[in-house]
């Protein structure tokens, strides 16, 4: 039963990443830098941080399709690996500075925010 | 649209198969570090690396990149568990091991990325699209 909710969180979070990532695409177009995943790994991150904080807090029972389902899978870290390595293959070495700085310590930054704000 | 639905599905079926992966490897490694973070994180990196090098060289149907890509890869790694290991080992007073922890997933995650890339794509160097 668990594996089967852990499944449809995975599912979910895959498809909402990928829709946004194809929204985003429609609507904002800078080649030069994927900043789909950026704020994808960045709204999961925060998103996470508040599911720990509820759980801390206000000892609310997050389940781990929710957790691990759906957060885990809609955020990415392959995608992020292999588009700083596309970067930095064009040399495009401050894009990947920044993309790098900005999906890592992003994320860590916007979780630990959730983390402490609620 | 029409087709879209079908990437939609591959999307979600690699992304629940990736995220019960993820839920597995967890439970069978069982550390007080996040060692099974870590690992799913490069062993999805260097997939995708693979698969990347691979779409340079020869064509690929969309529904396969989409269900090992997108789904399967994006699904076995992830971003938020890794930031949430990353703050934690930080709150818990291990804040060298943190910071160890984030350097070693960037500098190795991007080093299996690399390498799955080269694996497949290294003759594709200069066919690769603009």
């Amino acid at each position: 039963m668990k594996f089967i909710a852990i499944a449809l969180g995975g599912a979910i979070g895959a498809y909402c990443r990928y829709w946004f990532g194809a929204w985003l695409a429609a609507r904002v177009n800078i080649r030069a830098f994927p900043l789909a995943m950026v704020i994808v790994n960045w709204l999961g991150s925060f998103g996470l941080g508040v599911m720990t904080a509820l759980a801390l807090n206000y000892h609310l029972s997050i389940p781990t399709a929710v957790t691990v389902g759906f957060f885990g899978a809609f955020t990415t870290f392959s995608t992020f690996s292999l588009e700083a390595v596309q970067l930095l293959r064009q040399r495009q070495y401050v894009f990947a500075f920044l993309y790098i700085v900005a999906s890592i310590f992003g994320s860590i930054a916007l979780f630990a925010l959730a983390y402490t704000l609620f | 649209m029409n087709g879209m639905w079908k990437i939609g599905v591959a999307v979600a079926v690699g992304g629940a198969v990736g995220a019960v992966s993820r839920y597995m490897i967890s439970t069978v490694i069982e550390s007080p570090w996040p060692i099974a973070t870590f690992l799913v994180n490069m062993v999805g990196s260097f997939i995708l690396g693979i698969l990347t090098g691979y779409v340079m060289k020869k064509p690929l149907a969309d529904w396969v990149k989409a269900v090992i890509g997108t789904g399967f890869c994006g699904g076995l790694t992830t971003m938020s568990t890794f930031s949430k290991e990353a703050v934690q080992l930080f709150t818990n007073g291990y804040i060298w091991t943190s910071f160890v922890y984030v350097a070693i997933s960037l500098v190795a995650g991007l080093a299996a990325g690399w390498i799955g890339l080269l694996v497949t794509g290294q003759f594709a160097r200069k066919e690769e699209a603009p």
